[in-house]
């Protein structure tokens, strides 16, 4: 049974449609939550309280196919990853001067498996994370960041530089130099 | 070459969105969590039943004890106000049959008389001074009172009561109305003042420049507003 049938029992109010979604998406969705909130716990309450979500607004929802199901389902765990971290009051970023973009050093983390690219950005502090996830990750501009963050532009575009110098001296601590080397 | 920065790009991307399961931690239990989310869709309509329930039967204890807390602070009330209530009939109660006796020998008949009627007006009204002050007009001149007042210390207390009630209501006096009267009203003040300027028959001489002014009784006898004051002038010669 595909995803689009999924939707329609689902809609119909099918417990065990409503579950064969949620053991499709679940894993990855988790993971989703994961990158912005550190513990695990957290983050599968995150999700579920996304699934909920999900599940109460599946009336209004018109199938698309997979990719935007997938996505919207993605935004739904963003926004709730996003009030959480607000209700920890996270976002409590001094703002800092203006820093020009600096390009990331992808060709490093592209050397990389997906299990070390994760771990390197769970590591990074929450700010630095956020702002990360949301500029390199999910795409969204600096402008849309600082709106949803409650912070300013020159404030997101310092974090993401911040971010990646750490991700560099992280990746150069690992004992990845190696991978700069090849690139340069 | 910009194809391979591209894929490059995304390559890292896309190996996130590959990942199946959280690196280093156990995998999800996903029956667990889903009967987590399958309760919470279940209870959310019975969750909010049971608050409207709960706060319906809240706010009708609530106004119980309201209801309850007002009953009990009467009920606290209620005796005071017996007390202050039952404690002007005392003195009009029935006297005793020694006091009886003693009041219809010794005392003058017209003093019982007021008495009785001026405790009757205690009864029926506290709040009519006018009425009470009238009546005391009428009934304090008693013609032997050395006698009556005698009289009245050697018989009972419960006599006695209602003299004191008598001053009581003598003290009381009405307020007095002060007269209104309106800005626009004229009287005729103004004209006798002037009627008693013209019986008081003077005469006056003024030298003005040389030559002597003097009032004209005729003038002031045919006076009008306009010419009490008018003066004939006569050249000196």
């Amino acid at each position: 049974m595909n995803l689009s049938d999924l939707i329609k029992e689902a809609k119909q109010g099918s417990n065990a449609a409503q579950k064969c979604l949620f053991d499709e998406m679940s894993g990855k969705l988790l993971i989703i939550c994961r990158r912005y909130v550190k513990n695990t716990e957290d983050a599968e309450e995150i999700m579920l309280d996304g699934f909920y979500k999900f599940f109460k607004s599946l009336s209004s929802f018109t199938y698309q196919g997979d990719a935007a199901l997938f996505s919207w389902m993605k935004r739904i765990m963003i926004n709730e990853c996003l009030m959480f971290l607000r209700k920890k009051n996270v976002f409590t970023i001094i703002s800092d001067t203006a820093v020009e973009d600096v390009p990331l050093e992808e060709e490093a983390l592209n050397n990389l498996s997906a299990s070390e690219i994760f771990n390197l950005i769970v590591l990074l502090p929450v700010g630095y994370r956020t702002v990360f996830n949301l500029y390199e990750i999910e795409g969204m501009k600096h402008n849309e960041i600082a709106i949803l963050l409650g912070i300013s532009e020159s404030t997101s575009k310092s974090q993401l530089f911040k971010a990646k110098n750490l991700l560099q001296k992280m990746l150069l601590t690992k004992g990845i130099e190696y991978v700069k080397r090849k690139s340069k | 070459m910009s194809s391979e920065n591209q894929n490059n790009t995304s390559n890292w991307r896309s190996k996130l969105d590959e990942l199946e399961s959280l690196p280093g931690e156990a995998i999800l239990d996903k029956n667990a969590s889903w009967e987590k989310l399958h309760e919470k869709l279940k209870g959310g309509k019975s969750n909010r039943k049971a608050t409207w329930y709960w706060v319906a039967a809240a706010s009708v204890l609530v106004v119980l004890m309201i209801s309850l807390l007002n009953l009990i602070k009467e009920d606290h009330h209620l005796p005071k106000n017996l007390t202050v209530l039952k404690q002007p009939d005392k003195p009009t109660s029935s006297p005793s049959p020694a006091a009886k006796k003693d009041s219809g020998e010794g005392i003058n008949p017209a003093l019982l008389e007021t008495n009785k009627t001026i405790t009757f007006e205690n009864k029926k009204d506290k709040i009519n001074h006018s009425a009470i002050s009238a009546n005391v007009k009428n009934f304090i001149h008693v013609p032997d009172t050395a006698s009556a007042h005698d009289a009245i210390a050697q018989s009972s207390d419960s006599v006695l009561q209602p003299a004191d009630n008598i001053l009581a209501t003598a003290i009381i006096s009405a307020k007095k109305k002060l007269p209104v009267i309106h800005i626009n009203e004229l009287d005729n003040s103004f004209e006798e003042e002037i009627s008693v300027s013209h019986n008081n028959d003077r005469h006056f001489f003024v030298r003005l420049n040389n030559r002597d002014a003097s009032s004209n009784t005729s003038i002031r006898k045919n006076y009008s507003p306009d010419n009490i004051f008018k003066i004939n002038l006569s050249p000196q010669n």
